[in-house]
């Protein structure tokens, strides 16, 4: 019975067919939308609400919950444990005069949990590139000097730049460096090893074990900078970054 | 947004989860001078029910890339005012009522910051107040500070609990000069007194009450007013001219019977701020100088500082000249302190510098101003001491300077140093009588060395008529002056004249004598028909 009603759930879901369209279950805070075939339990918290849940269930809708962790599926199964506290929106400070160019930084925390023996890995991608753009305008994104992030950044005097450097205990290696150089040695050099996000999922953080319940805090910094002589067009700059976090 | 995905694999039976959320990086690029960044957040925000009416709030002062402004104080979500202070007092407030504040910052470019976190408090209530229950306390009055100046003092003193004060003062102890209250309750207290005798001993009182309406006083407090003193008279009319190949300066020496001479100091890069700052060219008692030891096209800058006989200097008075390079056509009118730029890039109490922060004196008394009109009226024939508090400016590298234009010789300027005296006090200068009568303009130049910044204060010197002499009776006194001074020569022309004269009187008179000699031998002869 159990392994016909997966097979049913496993079609529908194939399929993109929602078996049930109603919201059922609300709080303040959340609400899931719809729900599938309930077939057993696991344990979906947030500090808003708890869900006991079972394997199958798409949880699909807007959360506005200060940090929701996951705990799903078959009960038979591993279950994993996957958390990622919401990430800050960043304003870059101080403001940049458009004529006589400046740099501007700014910096938000992306604390990931998981329970996963085999850890997890973070993501960090753009919505668009180049990523901060005001309209028709934009920051050129960074582009480091060769294969691997900058130790330093560096902003021709007549153009624009807008990179990130991740910082924490859990970053690859891509982003450690020497003191001279990334993508080597151990270090972490504050304001180090920039690179520009991209479009694409670049990895920037990862553990091969559990840091249930901890978790770990990964800093991501990003800056933005225009050289003395480039004239930037006046505007409210935005870059949409997505980060991305993945039980192992 | 955070979203959650559960991936199913169907041939493991094991799941892959992700998690993901979005966020934006924002920045503000702004047009040139435009300032975009906001303060930071007012931090450490309190509120202190202090009586029936009023609550006391203070916070810890916030951040900005430029400077922060002000504070937008909001009670119960609804914004109240704009202080400058990191601390307000609300007043007219309902009794034994629960309020809530918060506080932001502010900038020039109106960037407003997030709020602070809220604070609250209740005032008191109406049932405790002037009574001595409850947590209705006698109020103590503690460190008691007089500041006085020469013409005023500041009193500052501390209560136990807030108090609302009042201080009284006058020569005697029934301290009948003056009084004034205050509107606040407040634990530190500041009262100025102003209009005062200089070297004179006051005595004052303080009374304050609380807010339960317990009160307290203290009495037999003193201060002694500073003396006004009158700094080293400095030479008058220093002018710096340039000729083909020097530089000829001219001045007029003290007049006051402790004048020793004068040390002219000269300097390539700007006015010299004392009789050591810069290369001595001359010391003694003449009036002239030509400075020929200069390179043609290089800007010279000449303090003349006069010395009495104990060995002290004057303020020092200012000139510069420049011989222009052959060809060059040389502008009129130059500023006396030319590439330096304006204000704002000074120190903000220098900024905050106005005409009447300055001291006008004559004869030891100072010269009442009138705000709004930038006038002094002073008697061009005497001394003229101009001071300025030293507390009023920043103890950092700065000249003050006061340039005097003629009134009718436009061209013709004057300009002095204020120097700090060696009470460390006053910033203070005095001239010599101006001499002429008509409006001055005042241009009070104060240079902020470490801000690169230069503030210029605008005001009017109306030298009186009083004790000088203007038109006809000017042309009379002159005239007097120069007989005077001719005197002998005068007389010796006028016993000069007179003996010409009588001998052109003489002369005639033999004259006439001879002709009517002539007649009478011809009417002899006629008598005696004798030709």
């Amino acid at each position: 019975m159990k392994k016909f009603s997966i097979f049913i759930f496993c079609f529908a879901f194939v399929w993109g067919v929602n078996p049930l369209f109603a919201a059922v279950m609300n709080s303040t805070n959340y609400s899931i939308q719809s729900d599938s075939i309930n077939f057993g339990g696991g344990l979906s918290t947030s500090t808003n609400y708890k869900d006991e849940s079972t394997f199958g269930e798409i949880a699909v809708g807007k959360s506005a919950s200060s940090n929701y962790n996951l705990k799903a599926g078959y009960q038979q199964m591993l279950q994993v444990y996957l958390a990622l506290g919401t990430v800050a929106d960043v304003t870059l400070s101080p403001s940049i005069d458009g004529t006589v160019g400046g740099v501007a930084n700014g910096q938000t925390v992306v604390t990931v949990t998981t329970d996963d023996p085999a850890g997890y890995e973070l993501y960090i991608k753009a919505s668009s590139t180049p990523a901060l753009v005001s309209g028709v305008n934009f920051f050129t994104d960074y582009v480091p000097v060769g294969a691997n992030p900058d130790l330093t950044f560096i902003t021709p005097v007549a153009a624009s730049r807008f990179g990130f450097s991740p910082e924490g205990s859990a970053i690859v290696s891509r982003w450690k460096d020497d003191g001279s150089s990334c993508n080597t040695g151990a270090l972490d050099t504050a304001d180090s090893c920039w690179d520009q996000i991209g479009t694409v999922n670049k990895l920037v953080a990862s553990e091969a074990t559990s840091n249930y319940p901890s978790g770990t805090q990964t800093t991501l910094k990003f800056r933005a900078s225009s050289g003395g002589s480039n004239l930037q067009a006046v505007g409210t700059y935005t870059a949409t970054t997505t980060v991305t976090a993945i039980a192992l | 947004m955070l979203v959650v995905l559960t991936l199913v694999s169907f041939s493991s039976f094991t799941t892959i989860s992700a998690v993901e959320d979005q966020f934006n990086v924002n920045l503000s690029v702004t047009a040139p001078g435009v300032d975009g960044a906001s303060p930071s957040v007012p931090t450490g925000l309190m509120a202190t029910a202090v009586s029936t009416s009023q609550i006391n709030l203070s916070w810890s002062a916030s951040t900005d890339n430029v400077a922060v402004t002000g504070y937008k104080i909001y009670r119960d979500s609804v914004y109240i005012t704009t202080v400058g202070a990191t601390n307000y007092s609300d007043t007219g407030l309902s009794s034994n009522t629960l309020y809530a504040y918060t506080v932001s910052a502010i900038d020039a470019a109106a960037n407003e910051s997030a709020l602070s976190a809220s604070a609250s408090a209740t005032t008191f209530s109406a049932a405790t107040g002037g009574g001595s229950t409850g947590g209705s306390i006698l109020p103590l009055i503690y460190d008691v500070i007089s500041l006085p100046s020469q013409t005023g003092a500041l009193i500052t003193w501390k209560t136990t609990v807030a108090t609302r004060g009042s201080l009284s003062w006058g020569l005697t102890s029934n301290y009948e000069q003056g009084i004034t209250s205050e509107t606040f309750f407040d634990t530190v207290h500041s009262a100025t007194i102003s209009g005062l005798l200089s070297g004179t001993e006051y005595l004052f009182g303080i009374k304050v009450e609380s807010g339960y309406g317990r009160m307290n006083s203290l009495g037999g407090q003193t201060f002694k007013t500073l003396p006004i003193t009158q700094a080293n008279l400095n030479a008058n009319h220093f002018t710096a001219t340039a000729k083909k190949e020097s530089i000829l300066l001219k001045w007029n020496n003290p007049t006051t019977p402790n004048f020793s001479e004068v040390r002219i100091i000269r300097s390539s890069s700007f006015y010299p701020a004392d009789p050591t700052d810069g290369e001595v060219i001359y010391e003694g008692t003449e009036d002239v100088f030509d400075d020929s030891d200069v390179d043609i096209g290089t800007r010279y800058y000449y303090t003349l500082f006069a010395k009495d006989l104990e060995g002290n200097y004057s303020s020092g008075v200012l000139a510069s000249a420049r011989i222009p390079i052959p060809g060059e056509v040389t502008p009129k009118g130059e500023d006396s302190f030319p590439n330096l730029p304006p204000a704002p890039n000074v120190d903000p109490l220098i900024a905050s510098l106005t005409f009447f922060d300055f001291d006008f004196i004559q004869d030891g008394k100072l010269i009442a101003t009138t705000r709004g009109d930038e006038s002094i009226m002073i008697d061009g024939a005497k001394d003229l001491t101009v001071s300025l508090d030293y507390r009023k400016v920043p103890e950092v590298l700065k000249t003050i300077a006061i340039t005097l234009t003629h009134p009718v010789e436009k061209d013709r300027t004057f300009s002095f140093l204020l120097r700090v005296n060696k009470e460390k006090t006053l910033y203070t200068a005095t001239i010599g009588a101006l001499g002429d009568s008509g409006t001055y303009k005042v241009n009070i130049s104060v240079v902020d060395y470490r801000n690169r910044g230069l503030k210029n204060i605008a005001g009017e010197l109306v030298a009186s008529a009083q004790a000088l002499l203007t038109g006809d009776q000017k042309f009379f006194s002159v005239l007097m002056i120069v007989l005077s001074e001719k005197i002998w020569y005068i007389l010796l022309l006028i016993i000069f004249i007179l003996v010409v004269l009588k001998t052109i009187k003489e002369l005639m008179e033999q004259k006439k004598k001879r002709k009517n000699i002539g007649l009478l031998v011809c009417e002899i002869d006629e008598e005696k028909k004798v030709y």
